[in-house]
């Protein structure tokens, strides 16, 4: 199976978990944990330090195998997939930022951004073509040349959006996406963020503790000692 | 073809990576090729010792003289000369006489020199015109005419020379006719025994190198699994994330076969200052054998790609292999005990009662069984930390580390374990091999006492001679003497005969009462009977005999007693003063002149040494300076302090890459380490930490390296059926070394610690 062979009908959910267990040794992490979402849609997961978003999350991006339940993408079970089509898919489907960034220390911002196009072999100059238009659209295009250790937290983060949606994914993955960033940055990185998902029709899985930065999702799922519940948005 | 350029963009990103970084980036890669330059540099010394030893046998074999009669050819009379020690400087010397145009000439010399006059090495050449051979100068009366080249030289550091006689004495004489140098049947055999030991000593010294160039490719190895994580994050495959890190760990790699190359070019420049032990080499003969170059261009990279690769295995595997680090799986055992059961089995099959000795196995038998000590240390720390518990701040601090990864510790001191381990298992091989060649004799010292030898002389200038000697300010006495040989005309039976004057003898024996004409019977076995007739011959020219009847008188000696001084060779036989013989001519003898000093100062000795120079080759002093070993003896003194020189080298590279290794691991840690000092640890704290971290594994891998060298050492004895016996001082000593060695470490991390633990480290952006 490859990333290609994917259904494509609206109708079906285009991630789905369904009832996820996962241990760490004793602990565990998730206890029948289960989400849905729609193409274009933000969800929050949300929930205090300890009780499994950030595994779920993992989970749903295939990057951690639960140990019972079945994660679904556009119908495909991601825990038949190979490693090989699972890296595909976070090549090409999905996005990823995290609380630092998890950028690259040794490249410039720009090489940062279009590190996932020449993984998937694109040639050097259009990646990097397409890198400086996501890099000027989050307005960081002063930092191209610049490697992470020498920006602002605020500018990093904003890369690590850049780069998460340079391959234009169907989900972009955001573990505390503001946490390092003080709260007028955190405010403007989730605004580019979200208008930029929107933009692409991109979802947006959000795991956050603070209320205000879920505030920008469609909708807020709250997991706690490993169990999801979804929560009824009075806005 | 696709493939193709997925692997040159991945392994371009993978160097891409590996040169980025800024300052920390190319800080990182200098100190991996730094450790990969030395390994390499060392490899290729290793790869240069075939040239060098048969650059060393060429040479040797250019310089015999052969006595093969060439028609046409006059002989070069060709004779040692007994100058073969000044002040502890080894002198090989000849006295050369051509008989026509046509005598062939030494390698190295175009002009034989003539009487008197020297052809000299530039090592010695620079010996006479210093201060320090102001006393040798006058053993070369008509001074240095020519300097012999290289290709008449075993090496720079070698003093030979060449002195011009116009005369000769013969074959008895040790005057041989040569007719041509390059006698090819001169090739000295190597004995297994010394064979053994070059060729366990050469395996046992560069095997740590590869553990070291392993070691290398492991540095900021936390920083790289971050890094390819990321990658894997974004959606690199494993196999993609594989090749980045083979582009990685290739450009280190590569640039420290460079450094390497260089490191060995600049170390060749020095190659013809170094001396060891009597042995030097040219530069010109520093080459290393073009297959063993292309073996380490392939092996070092190829190593240092593999170990990449084992290291990031997890890494690989899991993207968030370092970002959730749960408890380490626990090593296991057994799979590390097979190298060490396969290399004691590869060695069990060699020598011993069979006396096969295959070498390619028994380096493989060596290798395989010192693979083992890198491989069981990883396993030995974890399960020894596991119990440790309790103690100061710093010890916790260390174990706790410890604990969590026992790993990259271990590792660091594995090349350390495997020097010791091979260290202790050459100085087995050493203590028994030595057991066996025989002792080797050392310098036997001055001994206040010069005896020289005199040939072709009357006995009238013997005692000219003896006066002028005696007449030296450095001389308290002298004891002229000629020695013969009396035999029973019927039995043919024979013994020594001395004949010396009532002083000499007087002064060496307790004789009680002496008068000219007094014979003497000393010591056990043959002797004639007093009145007997018996034949006097010399001992060099047999052909030369009288008829002498031993006197009536000759009464009994006691063989050594309480002579004023004991003599340097002791007299036995027939004892006889010049009176015994009034009436008859006796046959030329060997005559000496024993020469008592008044101090055992070099320079007394030197001043009888050149007062009898006019003598020219007639006379050979003897100061008891010079070394008399066997060929044997000194190919295994050479063997011997080559491979202590080599374990001297490779301990302190060890202690290099430690460095290296431990510097990298601070600035690895700095922010941890930043967060600990503002938190109120104190410094000396952090200090103390880090050496219980460098102490902790060194002690297990002292253990474990003195058990296995052990082991090994009594093995490889049994390979050669020599009796086990370890050198337990050089046991201690190379151990000490190697506690003083991370000692040093730790203090040399100082600078890095202070600097990682400033507040500064804290900034996060």
């Amino acid at each position: 199976m490859n990333a290609g062979a994917l259904i494509t009908d609206e109708s079906v959910a285009l991630l789905e978990a369904i009832d996820l267990r996962k241990s760490f040794g004793p602990t565990p992490a998730l206890d029948g944990a289960g989400l849905r979402m729609h193409a274009g849609e933000v969800v929050a997961v949300m929930g205090p330090s300890g009780s499994g978003k950030s595994t779920l999350l993992h989970c749903l991006a295939g990057i951690l195998q639960p140990d019972s339940g079945q994660v679904l993408y556009r119908g495909a079970e991601l825990s038949a997939m190979s490693d090989g089509v699972r890296s595909e898919l976070r090549r090409t489907e999905f996005g990823f930022v995290f609380q630092f960034g998890q950028l690259v220390p040794e490249l410039t911002s720009l090489e940062n951004v279009a590190l996932p196009l020449r993984l998937g072999g694109m040639r050097r100059k259009e990646a990097e073509s397409r890198a400086t238009e996501w890099l000027e659209r989050l307005e960081v295009a002063d930092v191209a040349a610049k490697r992470p250790g020498e920006t602002s937290g605020g500018q990093g983060q904003r890369v690590a959006v850049a780069r998460a949606l340079v391959t234009g994914p169907k989900v972009v993955f955001a573990d505390e996406p503001t946490g390092a960033l003080d709260s007028l940055n955190g405010e403007r990185v989730m605004q580019l963020l979200v208008a930029a998902a929107k933009d692409t029709n991109a979802a947006v899985v959000l795991v956050t503790h603070e209320p205000r930065v879920a505030a920008y999702s469609d909708r807020e799922v709250v997991v706690r000692d490993g169990k999801s519940r979804e929560v009824e948005l009075a806005r | 073809m696709h493939t193709f350029f997925s692997w040159q963009r991945d392994l371009a990103l993978g160097v891409r990576l590996a040169a980025g970084g800024g300052r920390r980036g190319w800080i990182r890669l200098g100190l991996t090729a730094l450790g990969i330059g030395f390994a390499v540099g060392v490899l290729l010394i290793g790869a240069s010792v075939p040239t060098i030893v048969a650059g060393q046998s060429a040479r040797g074999m250019a310089q015999s003289a052969s006595t093969v009669v060439l028609p046409g050819v006059d002989p070069l009379y060709f004779r040692n000369s007994a100058l073969d020690d000044y002040r502890g400087v080894r002198l090989t010397g000849y006295w050369v006489s051509p008989s026509g145009p046509s005598s062939p000439k030494p390698p190295g010399v175009d002009k034989l020199p003539g009487a008197g006059e020297a052809v000299v090495s530039p090592a010695l050449a620079d010996l006479l015109a210093s201060e320090a051979g102001a006393a040798l100068r006058p053993r070369f009366p008509n001074g240095v005419i020519g300097v012999i080249a290289d290709n008449g030289l075993k090496g720079p550091a070698e003093y030979r020379f060449y002195v011009g006689t116009p005369d000769h004495g013969t074959i008895d004489q040790g005057w041989n006719p040569v007719y041509s140098f390059g006698d090819i049947d001169a090739v000295h055999e190597v004995v297994p025994a010394v064979w053994l030991l070059a060729v366990v000593g050469l395996v046992a010294l560069l095997f740590p190198v590869l553990v070291f160039v392993s070691t290398s490719t492991r540095l900021a190895g936390a920083a790289r699994d971050r890094r390819l994580a990321a990658l894997r994050l974004v959606g690199g495959s494993a196999r993609q994330v594989r090749r980045i890190a083979t582009g990685e760990a290739l450009l280190g790699t590569v640039v420290g076969l460079f450094v390497g190359a260089v490191l060995f070019l600049l170390g060749r420049g020095f190659v013809e200052q170094i001396d060891l032990f009597g042995v030097s080499a040219f530069a010109a003969d520093v080459l290393p054998v073009p297959a063993l170059v292309g073996v380490i261009v392939v092996a070092v990279p190829a190593l240092a790609v593999v170990s990449s690769l084992i290291a990031m295995r997890r890494t690989a595997v899991e993207p968030l292999g370092v970002v959730r680090l749960g408890r380490p799986a626990r090593r296991r055992l057994w799979w590390r005990l097979v190298p060490v059961v396969i290399g004691l089995a590869l060695l069990l099959s060699q020598g011993g009662a069979s006396g096969a000795m295959r070498t390619d196995v028994l380096v493989a038998g060596v290798c395989t069984f010192l693979l083992g000590v890198p491989l069981l240390l990883p396993w030995l720390l974890e399960r020894t930390v596991v119990h440790l518990v309790g103690g100061a701040t710093s010890w916790q601090l260390a174990i706790r580390r410890m604990q969590l990864d026992s790993g990259t510790p271990a590792r660091v001191v594995g090349g350390i374990a495997v020097v010791l381990a091979g260290g202790i298992a050459l100085q087995s091989v050493i203590a028994g091999v030595g057991a066996s060649v025989g002792a080797p004799m050392e310098r036997a010292g001055l001994t206040g006492r010069s005896n020289v030898q005199l040939a072709d002389v009357s006995v009238e200038d013997l005692e000219v001679w003896a006066s002028r000697l005696r007449g030296l300010p450095a001389v308290r006495g002298v004891l002229p003497q000629t020695t013969l040989q009396v035999s029973d005309p019927g039995s043919g039976e024979s013994t020594q005969l001395t004949i010396a004057s009532c002083e000499s003898l007087l002064a060496r024996l307790p004789l009680g009462h002496c008068s000219d004409g007094d014979a003497f019977l000393v010591g056990s076995g043959w002797s004639p009977r007093p009145g007997q007739q018996v034949v006097v011959r010399s001992y060099s020219q047999s052909r030369s005999t009288a008829p002498w009847m031993l006197p009536i008188s000759t009464a009994s000696a006691v063989q050594i007693g309480s002579g004023t001084a004991a003599p340097q060779t002791p007299l036995f036989g027939v004892l006889a003063t010049p009176g015994a013989f009034r009436g008859m001519t006796v046959p030329q003898g060997d005559m000496s002149i024993q020469v008592q000093l008044r101090d055992s100062d070099p320079a007394s000795a030197d001043q009888v040494a050149n007062a009898v120079t006019a003598l020219g080759w007639r006379a050979q002093v003897d100061d008891g300076g010079a070394t008399t070993v066997s060929d044997q003896v000194r190919q295994f003194r050479t063997v011997r302090n080559a491979v202590l020189l080599g374990s001297g080298i490779t301990l302190l590279l060890a202690g290099a890459s430690l460095l290296v290794l431990a510097v990298e691991q601070v600035r690895e840690r700095r922010r941890q380490l930043a967060v600990l000092a503002a938190s109120g640890v104190p410094v000396r704290t952090l200090a103390r930490s880090i050496l219980w971290q460098n102490l902790v594994p060194v002690l297990i891998a002292t253990a474990v390296a003195v058990l296995t060298g052990l082991v090994l050492g009594a093995f490889l004895l049994g390979v050669i059926s020599r009796p086990v016996v370890f050198d337990w001082a050089g046991v201690v000593l190379l151990t000490s070394s190697a506690a003083a060695l991370v000692l040093g470490v730790t203090a040399a991390t100082l600078p890095t610690l202070r600097r990682a633990s400033r507040p500064v480290e804290l900034r996060a952006e």
